[in-house]
């Protein structure tokens, strides 16, 4: 995989190792691309001719004509649809239109679909369902979870292969108002293969240490 | 199904933590059957007990089980947790108080580089000192996976686990710290170290 960094790197092929600055262009194993993809130590200018399997994938968005210029720049060759939560595409990414996503995430999220129904980052390693919504939609949702006293998922961004169960995630979620709380609420009844990133995906300010 | 509680106690150290273990246990109203593995390994203490934790699988007697390290201390009822299991849960685990530029921050660095080039991302980081297990044959699958991984360093297991997981994908719910090192299960991190 043909990527560019963006920060310097030392690379080791066959035992020598060279080294390679930042708006270098190297070729890299697949699961080395994402990495660097995902840290934001290399980018992919073009994702289209970047040789990651982005067939089936498509965006769907609030309002298309907010995301950034970049973001669609970048991701140009992959569709983008305006609408309500559904996954019109076989591989959906849906995404809130006033979120900052770095495009070289695209990819990295799709991958992780060949192993996962679905991939969310969370919102905070803090913010847990006990501090978000209303008394009243806290007791609903403590009646289907069980405990709130769980970490909530940020559904301005998600990767979503469409199955069965993932279609009646995001139907159910859609109709129950697409609040956080109603997201674990029908995440919990449904029950998909589920994987969560960390809150970086969409705030990009890495955690303090405790 | 029977569920019950899962200790590994590896040492002197780590029996007379389990001890306090079950005092906790016993204040909370815990009255599950419990299930110790282990004995005094001497110097091999430590890899005893990762091997001992990667096997509970096949080491546990019960459909459901929690597992505990020996120096956590319950102060809640974990009937919670049994209820998620048994809504349909596979695992349910906290997520680690470590993250980001911290994952894996005390595992091997040839371990950690190499765990990050396979899964190609940076995780997630999962806290394995508390996690409830139902027994199916995706979490034997993933315990299969995650005894093979540890097996590969022989040093911690979580990034063993985050290995096994991105092979062997389960039905994981998802617990915030209170219930591993706060209010609803304390963890005395280290102590056995």
């Amino acid at each position: 995989m043909w990527i560019q960094l963006l920060q310097p790197k030392i690379i080791s092929n066959n035992g020598k190792s060279s080294k390679y600055n930042a708006g270098d262009w190297v070729d890299v194993g697949k699961q080395t691309a994402l990495l660097w993809l995902s840290d934001n130590s290399a980018h992919l200018p073009d994702m289209v001719e970047s040789g990651f399997n982005l067939n089936g994938a498509g965006i769907l968005t609030d309002h298309k004509e907010l995301l950034c210029t970049r973001l669609k720049e970048q991701a140009k060759g992959i569709d983008i649809l305006e609408g309500a939560p559904c996954l019109p595409f076989e591989k959906t990414i849906l995404m809130d239109s006033a979120l900052p996503l770095r495009a070289s995430l695209i990819p990295v999220g799709i991958s992780m679909l060949e192993t996962w129904e679905i991939s969310v980052p969370l919102m905070d390693y803090k913010i847990m369902a006990i501090n978000l919504g209303t008394d009243t939609e806290r007791e609903q949702t403590k009646s289907v979870i069980r405990d709130l006293r769980v970490p909530v998922y940020d559904t301005r961004l998600m990767f979503v292969k469409r199955t069965q169960d993932t279609e009646r995630l995001i139907d159910n979620w859609r109709n129950a108002g697409k609040s956080p709380l109603a997201f674990l609420r029908e995440l919990y009844k449904i029950k998909p293969f589920i994987l969560a990133l960390p809150c970086t995906w969409t705030t990009g300010t890495p955690s303090k240490n405790d | 199904m029977t569920d019950g509680l899962m200790f590994v106690t590896c040492g002197d150290k780590a029996l007379d933590s389990y001890r306090h273990a079950v005092e906790a246990l016993k204040v909370s109203n815990n009255c599950y059957p419990m299930q110790t593995i282990g004995r005094d390994y001497g110097a091999a203490n430590k890899h005893a007990s990762r091997h001992a934790k990667t096997s509970l699988f096949d080491q546990s007697p019960y459909d459901r089980f929690i597992y505990l390290d020996a120096d956590t201390r319950p102060r809640e009822n974990l009937k919670p947790i049994f209820d998620i299991l048994s809504d349909g849960w596979d695992v349910v685990i906290a997520i680690d108080g470590n993250q980001d530029d911290s994952v894996f921050w005390h595992v091997d660095e040839r371990e950690r580089n190499k765990t990050l080039e396979e899964i190609g991302v940076k995780p997630l980081q999962l806290q394995c000192g508390i996690m409830a297990i139902c027994k199916n044959e995706r979490t034997r699958a993933l315990f299969e996976n995650w005894h093979s991984e540890w097996v590969r360093y022989s040093g911690e297991d979580q990034a063993a686990f985050i290995r096994a997981l991105y092979q062997s994908p389960v039905k994981v719910w998802l617990l915030a710290q209170p219930w591993n090192g706060g209010a609803a299960i304390g963890h005395n991190w280290g102590a056995l170290r």
